[in-house]
């Protein structure tokens, strides 16, 4: 099932590691694949099949739960919203524990942040925008986030962070 | 005047320098393994409070904690 690690993880990847209660996922898939899904699922996972609607991109959320963990998966289909289409595009291949595996890319880590700041006034997804900027600076490739930022109407507060960054 | 800010840009500059250095697919991992460690540390709270509970019991209660998070974090959504 083609995916991409987003969310905290991403941010994380990509800037200053947090410690994080979820793993967040965008999966590629219809929600008649969640069968599919579940008879694969290790015997410890349970797919909660209870699916939430998540307003910002209007994408549809599962939940995957680890027995005797409080550590849950989020599953985000793909939605139709323009960025998370691109973003799913641009996704970049590394090695996480010795697998290959799927992240978004730091550009589009900001642009969805910066979009989450926005909309749910989240202080945490203000400071992996942040840290993105500081760790990775001025190796990203800014005209494509300016891009979106502007989409997304978040110029604004692109250049609030932007400006918190020390000098390096 | 204040040190503060000086200080707390200087840590900041410091914490930068540090992720700059480690492999990205660790940096992926710690939020996980950070977060096993603050759940040992809530774990550890609770039984303090709760001397009488069982282990199912103090698990409940930290998802319980964590559920409420994820419930107002829905609700800026």
């Amino acid at each position: 099932m083609p995916y991409m690690i987003v969310g905290s993880l991403a941010s994380n990847f990509h800037g200053i590691p947090r410690s994080t209660r979820d793993a967040d996922f965008v999966v590629q898939m219809s929600t008649d694949s969640l069968q599919r899904l579940q008879a694969h699922l290790h015997h410890e996972l349970t797919l909660d099949r209870q699916a939430a609607f998540e307003a910002v991109t209007g994408t549809t959320r599962f939940l995957i739960e680890l027995a005797g963990s409080p550590f849950v998966c989020e599953l985000f289909v793909l939605s139709d919203d323009a960025h998370d289409r691109e973003r799913f595009r641009r996704r970049q291949q590394a090695r996480v524990l010795g697998r290959r595996a799927y992240v978004a890319t730091a550009e589009d880590t900001v642009v969805t942040k910066l979009r989450w700041a926005a909309a749910a006034h989240r202080s945490k997804d203000r400071d992996d925008v942040r840290h993105i900027l500081a760790v990775r600076g001025e190796g990203l490739e800014w005209p494509y986030i300016e891009r979106w930022a502007a989409l997304h109407g978040t110029t604004e507060l692109l250049a609030q962070i932007r400006s918190s960054v020390p000098p390096l | 005047m204040s040190v503060l800010p000086a200080l707390t840009e200087a840590l900041y500059r410091e914490e930068i320098a540090r992720a700059r250095a480690m492999d990205p697919s660790d940096k992926l991992l710690e939020g996980p393994r950070l977060f096993q460690r603050a759940c040992l540390v809530i774990a550890d709270g609770i039984r303090h409070r709760h001397p009488d509970f069982s282990e199912d019991e103090v698990l409940a209660q930290v998802k319980a904690s964590l559920s409420r998070l994820r419930t107002l974090d829905d609700e800026r959504r």
